[in-house]
């Protein structure tokens, strides 16, 4: 008979708490540390993660509970295609094929929880959303504001002909 | 993959928590040396980012410090070719990082005619 894996509450920035079994958690250098800090205290069973809202929670247990299924392809550096199903697995490039905003919340929370191999797979997105662009559609697609004064933007320009040259 | 129309304000506002949270360093990682230096020249914050990356500040390194009139010559004081025709040959002659010359190994081709162009008006050191 299968012993069931014991599970851990995480507890999202709404008070919403979602059981994850410990190998999912741990994936987490955040969530392990708590862990192990909490040793001793034989009745941890909530880990609060107040920066991560419900909605990026669940999506960051579906990457953990996938990638210990399917881990996945190292990410090359720097990236060689500007399509993502062009360098990892088809699951990976569909789950970062998602609005902006939940993508950036991913890289916060990735980063917040101290989970690589989502960190490497959202900021590789990003990448992959900036390659081969121009430094006008970059601002377009990411909605940046010019800031630089005419006289700035044609110094930095000059110094950096090779970029825009190449 | 764009911004929807009702979302645009408060997608400015995340990349900005972005470049403050320093994950946007984790991108740099992912592009060509090419697209890091575009990228700089989207605003202000991201070109001071980009100035701290250490492929970006090579290349700042290599431009400061060769010359179009730097030259090789044969026995007869003919003109073979400059310094900058060979990037990586030119540095590790130099002495300079050892990283400068690897990374130039890989994309040289790409790069010199851009380079050794940009550097053609560039004083001797």
């Amino acid at each position: 008979m299968d012993v069931e894996e014991s599970t851990i509450n995480l507890v999202s920035a709404e008070g919403d708490s979602s059981p994850v079994p410990l190998s999912v958690a741990k994936m987490s250098e955040l969530v392990r540390s708590m862990m192990d800090e909490e040793a001793e205290d034989d009745d941890v069973k909530e880990i609060p993660l107040p920066n991560v809202k419900s909605q990026v929670l669940h999506k960051v247990i579906e990457f953990c509970e996938h990638h210990l299924k399917e881990p996945m392809t190292e990410i090359e550096k720097p990236l060689k295609s500007n399509s993502m199903s062009d360098v990892v697995q088809k699951f990976y490039a569909d789950f970062v094929d998602i609005e902006q905003v939940l993508l950036f919340e991913l890289i916060l929370a990735a980063n917040y929880m101290d989970i690589k191999p989502l960190l490497d797979l959202t900021c590789a997105t990003v990448a992959s959303m900036i390659k081969g662009k121009t430094p006008e559609d970059i601002r377009t697609t990411f909605n940046i504001t010019n800031d630089f004064s005419p006289e700035e933007e044609a110094q930095v320009r000059e110094e950096n002909k090779w970029c825009e040259e190449a | 993959m764009v911004v929807t129309r009702g979302r645009k304000a408060e997608a400015a506002s995340l990349m900005q928590v972005l470049q403050d949270s320093g994950c946007v360093t984790n991108v740099f990682e992912y592009l060509e040396l090419e697209e890091l230096g575009r990228f700089s020249l989207c605003n202000r914050t991201l070109h001071e980012l980009c100035q701290s990356n250490d492929r970006i500040q090579l290349v700042q390194q290599f431009c400061k410090s060769y010359s179009r009139s730097w030259t090789y010559q044969n026995g007869k004081n003919r003109i073979l070719r400059y310094a900058d025709d060979s990037v990586s040959f030119a540095a590790a002659r130099r002495g300079l990082d050892p990283a400068f010359a690897q990374l130039f190994a890989k994309t040289e081709g790409r790069m010199l005619s851009s380079i050794a162009s940009w550097c053609g008006g560039w004083e001797a050191s």
